[in-house]
């Protein structure tokens, strides 16, 4: 098989199965590029919809996503037959974006607050980043600091353990089950604020 | 002998259940008996029940562990702590519940993709040369005019594509061979949709073709150079000669659906579909140097239409610029300046006619035209059996396609217009008008009997012609200056000796925006000086400029441009009827209306065309606001020390502490710097974002400052309430001008020099405008003037708030 049927095959595979992560590995000593694009393909999405959940910035995530590959990639070789993918690229996009966040604040900024969007129907729908959703969801989850909604986001989303968010975060168990329950708790505040503004 | 009571040591152990049974008998026995041991008893029991229960938490100690207990990462004893509390705490109940519903929710929450631009970064990065064999040639045995070039296989991607418009600049023509304007539009019937390419935007534009309103546009990345339809698939192909990639897109959705990458040797020119195979044929051109020039060559690349695999390669001695398949599907022409080549659906030559700049199979396909130069003239000539003879057209040639009816469309260049003329299919010509373009790609619409023409994403729709202007016998003496049946009598700028190509919209052409073309009313007031009526009564009460886009709001909120380089008038949309915009402020992407007193953004996206207000707290009335090349609104306030910048991406507004200026004007310079001017410090002050820098020198002058810019040579300009202007530069402040009445504005022209903008002294009503450095005496119009703009060319834009644009030819320095 050529790499690049491989790397097809491994794709599709790679979203079901840990096991597929040996076999990236594997292709990855034969060839970057192959592996590079079979692990985009099978998880550009969940990267992108975790950063922009992160940042509501649809741009951002875009940059941010192709930071992530990018540094994958370069990090590839770096990859053993025990390394999970998926936690492992989480991890780079957790550094990634919380490292954005700091050059954003890096000037002597004061902040004012996110602005009440107020706007009007759109003439021409862009539906790039922008399709319909729980608004709420999102405004709360763009006050919560970073930690804090990334350890919500990959629990939500991914469903993973303390553990392997500790792992991914770099830090403790005991301070992803305080990060969860502040995020909850703010959460549980912000929506209760949200839903009593629109009883609909 | 007095009853022996049970100690506390029995009671514990029997609570336990540490006695031995005989023990236990007796002890039970004896708390039946005994009052007070079983008032112990029963007290020690409780305590105990007490003790093994969980500890009583508060709501706030309690939320670690119900959070945790409900991911299952809590103990027992966590757990049964949790519950404790749960069973008695509503409030806490609630929490839970809602944790659930917003995990839910946040799942529920759709999974998205990148875009595009970010997928094909990706796919750069990972595409290493894959070498794979090439299939021999089908068809005719390999002769010396036919050859198999080596050539590195596809690689076929999956979806998507696309780069990053805005980095998608168009190649340096010095250094690559161009595809000469064509190919950059096509009509497909199936959707009634014309397909048209944005080169600087990497995008397709679907457009209704009756009106040419915008239906969507579709980024494709990288630098296109061509489009194709593909009328079996539905698709519509697009040709990235760079990067060699063609893109398709789903015309039934008006997405793309995928990219293939065809490492071709040479540089390609031209992609067409031959309607009898369904293939894709690319036309590619070798080297562009010197060399090239005496000995052309090229290639035409033929892909398989369903597989996008590169089925057979075959070089040729011409330079093909233009590849026109038979739509009867038999044969093609591969048009070069040198010859024109007619194949077979073999693509084995079978003709060669002279060289030209298109060609165009008749509909019946009995003859072959050619449109070519002719000294400095155009002919077109035709081939085939009872050809009519070689037709002469003025001007030269650019353009033609076949029409239905089996003539033909020509487009010439005359002199500097645009000319469209029908010939039949005996030769005879039927009719000519003008457009505003001189070349580019021509589209007929049969349903409407209109054209297009289009180049570099402009273009101008008009009925076909159906006679020839000035009653001219034939259109070799139709001389410049063709009326059409449209065009207004009253003199027109373009008509002027001055006039240039950006603003020689002809009156003859229809209106290519969704509002009109007012050149075409134009009126002349003094020497060089026009006023250009306003479509729909259109009023401008503000008005700002950036690049060819004048902005403004009319009377009614409605936001509109007007394309300063073509005259023609777009409405985008309207600000709520309750908006009051004081300040408006033109960047790249984003056009800003401020409401002074109440600090409401509203934001105008350039490229979305879409409208949105936000309310802002900031507390104290704007003093001023200025944009800049990164698309945030910065804005300095009356009553606060802050300058803050709202950055319409995000929807953030963030603030920075001046440390005690108060801003009294604003603008950005090209370096992105924010220049302000204090009043009530006497001082002008530069911040810089990037170093997060702030200087300020001390500036006196009198009167409050009205107007603030940075020319081309970084010099600041300050115009103040009492009509002064100085330059301001290097520390140094030097007064240019002194009128006696407010400065209103500055601008830049084409040059980048400083203009002023200011009303006429008392008792005459009008504004003058002049060089900021006093170098030349002021024009003047007699009307009020709300904004100062220069176009490309360096024509001075006045927008009049009665309802129209005053036009001054003479606006260059």
């Amino acid at each position: 098989m050529t790499s690049a049927g491989m790397s097809a095959s491994i794709a599709s595979e790679l979203a079901r199965s840990a096991s597929a992560d040996a076999r990236l590995v594997a292709l990855a000593r034969e060839s970057r590029g192959a592996a590079l694009e079979a692990m985009y393909s099978a998880y550009k999405s969940r990267i992108y919809t975790f950063l922009l959940r992160l940042l509501a910035d649809p741009e951002s995530a875009d940059d941010l996503t192709q930071d992530v590959f990018t540094k994958a990639y370069q990090a590839l070789g770096s990859l053993t037959n025990e390394h999970r993918i998926l936690p492992w690229l989480y991890r780079i996009a957790t550094n990634t974006a919380i490292d954005h966040i700091r050059r954003k604040r890096r000037f002597t900024w004061l902040r004012v607050g996110r602005l009440t969007g107020t706007g009007e129907e759109p003439l021409m729908p862009d539906h790039h980043g922008e399709v319909p959703e729980r608004d709420q969801v999102r405004g709360v989850l763009a006050t919560l600091p970073a930690e804090q909604s990334t350890a919500l986001l990959l629990h939500a989303l991914e469903g993973y353990s303390y553990k392997e968010i500790a792992e991914i975060q770099g830090c403790s168990v005991t301070a992803v089950r305080s990060r969860l329950a502040r995020a909850r708790k703010a959460f549980r505040t912000g929506y209760a604020t949200t839903e009593a503004r629109h009883p609909s | 002998m007095g009853i022996v009571h049970l100690s506390s040591e029995e009671i514990s152990a029997l609570i336990d259940g540490e006695l031995v049974p005989a023990d236990e008998r007796r002890a039970r026995q004896h708390l039946g008996e005994c009052e007070s041991c079983s008032a112990e008893y029963a007290l020690s029991f409780r305590l105990d029940q007490e003790l093994r229960q969980p500890p009583i938490l508060s709501c706030d100690q309690v939320l670690e562990l119900l959070s945790a207990s409900l991911d299952r990462e809590a103990n027992e004893a966590e757990q049964a702590a949790g519950q404790r509390h749960l069973a008695g705490c509503a409030d806490c109940q609630a929490s839970v519940r809602s944790w659930s519903a917003m995990t839910a929710a946040i799942r529920a929450l759709p999974v998205l993709a990148p875009h595009v631009r970010v997928d094909l970064a990706i796919r750069e990065l990972a595409e290493t040369p894959r070498l794979r064999p090439l299939a021999p040639v089908r068809g005719v045995a390999a002769r010396a005019l036919i050859a198999v070039t080596a050539v590195i296989a596809i690689v076929v991607a999956g979806l998507g594509t696309g780069a990053r418009p805005q980095t998608a600049l168009v190649p340096n023509p010095s250094d690559r061979v161009l595809v000469a304007g064509a190919q950059q539009v096509v009509f497909n019937a199936r959707n009634n949709t014309l397909y048209v390419l944005d080169v600087m935007s990497a995008a397709v534009d679907a457009r209704e073709p009756s009106s040419n309103e915008l239906k969507v546009r579709i980024p494709v990345g990288g630098e296109p150079t061509a489009l194709a339809l593909n009328e079996v698939a539905n698709t519509i192909l697009v040709l990235d000669s760079g990067q060699k990639r063609v893109t398709e897109i789903d015309a039934s959705s008006n997405t793309v659906i995928g990219a293939t990458t065809v490492a071709l040797t040479g540089t390609p020119t031209s992609i067409s579909v031959d309607p009898g195979t369904n293939n894709i044929i690319v036309a590619t051109v070798s080297g562009s140097g010197p060399a090239a020039q005496r000995s052309p060559s090229g290639a035409v690349a033929v892909i398989n239409g369903a597989t996008k695999q590169l089925e057979t390669v075959r070089e040729i001695n011409i330079a093909p610029q233009l590849v026109v398949p038979d739509p009867r599907g038999s044969r093609t022409a591969i048009v070069s300046a040198n010859a024109v080549t007619i194949v077979d659906s073999s693509y084995k030559v079978i003709e060669t006619l002279p060289g030209g700049v298109s060609a165009a199979f008749s509909r019946r396909g009995e003859h072959v035209a050619v449109l070519s130069a002719s000294g400095p003239d155009a002919q077109v000539s035709f081939t085939g059996a009872s050809a009519p003879g070689v037709v002469k057209l003025q001007g030269t040639p650019r353009a033609m396609i076949a029409l239905p009816d089996g003539g033909y469309l020509v487009l010439v260049d005359a002199g500097g217009r645009g000319r469209a003329t029908k010939i039949a299919g005996d030769g005879g010509v039927v009719g000519s008008v003008e457009v505003a373009m001189t070349g580019g790609d021509l589209v007929y619409d049969a349903a409407t009997n209109r054209f297009t023409v289009v180049a570099a994403g402009r273009f101008d729709t008009a009925e076909m012609p159906t006679q020839v202007a000035l009653g001219s016998g034939s259109p070799s003496a139709n001389a410049s200056g063709s009326a059409s049946p449209t065009s207004s009598p009253t003199a027109s700028p373009s008509a002027s000796p001055e006039s240039s190509p950006a603003s020689s919209a002809s009156p003859a052409v229809a209106a290519a925006s969704p509002l009109a073309n007012v050149l075409g009313q134009a009126r002349l007031i003094s020497t060089g000086l026009y006023t250009l009526p306003l479509p729909n009564d259109l009023q401008p009460q503000i008005a700002t400029t950036y690049g060819s886009r004048l902005w403004f709001v009319d009377q009614s909120n409605g936001v509109n441009w007007f394309d300063t380089g073509t005259g023609e008038v777009f409405h985008v949309g309207s600000l709520r009827a309750d908006a009051k915009i004081n300040f408006w402020v033109a960047g790249p992407s984003y056009v800003f209306g401020v409401d002074a007193t109440t600090g409401q953004v509203n934001v105008v996206d350039v490229r979305r065309q879409q409208i949105n207000a936000y309310a802002t707290n900031v507390l104290s009335p704007v003093s001023a606001v200025a944009t800049g090349s990164d698309d945030r609104l910065w804005i300095g306030l009356r009553d606060g020390s802050y300058l803050l910048a709202f950055d319409p991406k995000t929807r953030r507004m963030d603030s920075l502490d001046l440390a005690g200026a108060r801003i009294s004007a604003l603008t950005i310079d090209a370096q992105g710097r924010i220049l302000y001017a204090d009043d009530s410090r006497e001082t002008v002050g530069l911040f810089d974002p990037k170093t997060s820098r702030l200087n300020e020198v001390a500036f006196t002058r009198r009167g409050a400052t009205t107007a603030l810019l940075v020319d081309n040579t970084s010099t600041l300009w300050l115009g103040t309430s009492n009509g002064e202007v100085y330059a301001v530069r290097g520390g140094l402040a030097r007064l240019t001008v002194s009128l006696q009445r407010p400065i209103s504005a500055f601008a830049t022209d084409h040059t980048g020099h400083a203009w002023y903008l200011a009303p006429l002294p008392g008792g005459l009503s009008g504004y003058s405008y002049a060089p900021a450095d006093g170098s030349k005496a002021p024009r003047s119009v007699a009307g009020p003037a709300v904004s100062l703009s220069f176009n490309p060319i360096g024509r001075a834009l006045l927008a009049d708030p009665r309802g129209g644009i005053y036009m001054s030819i003479e606006g260059a320095l």
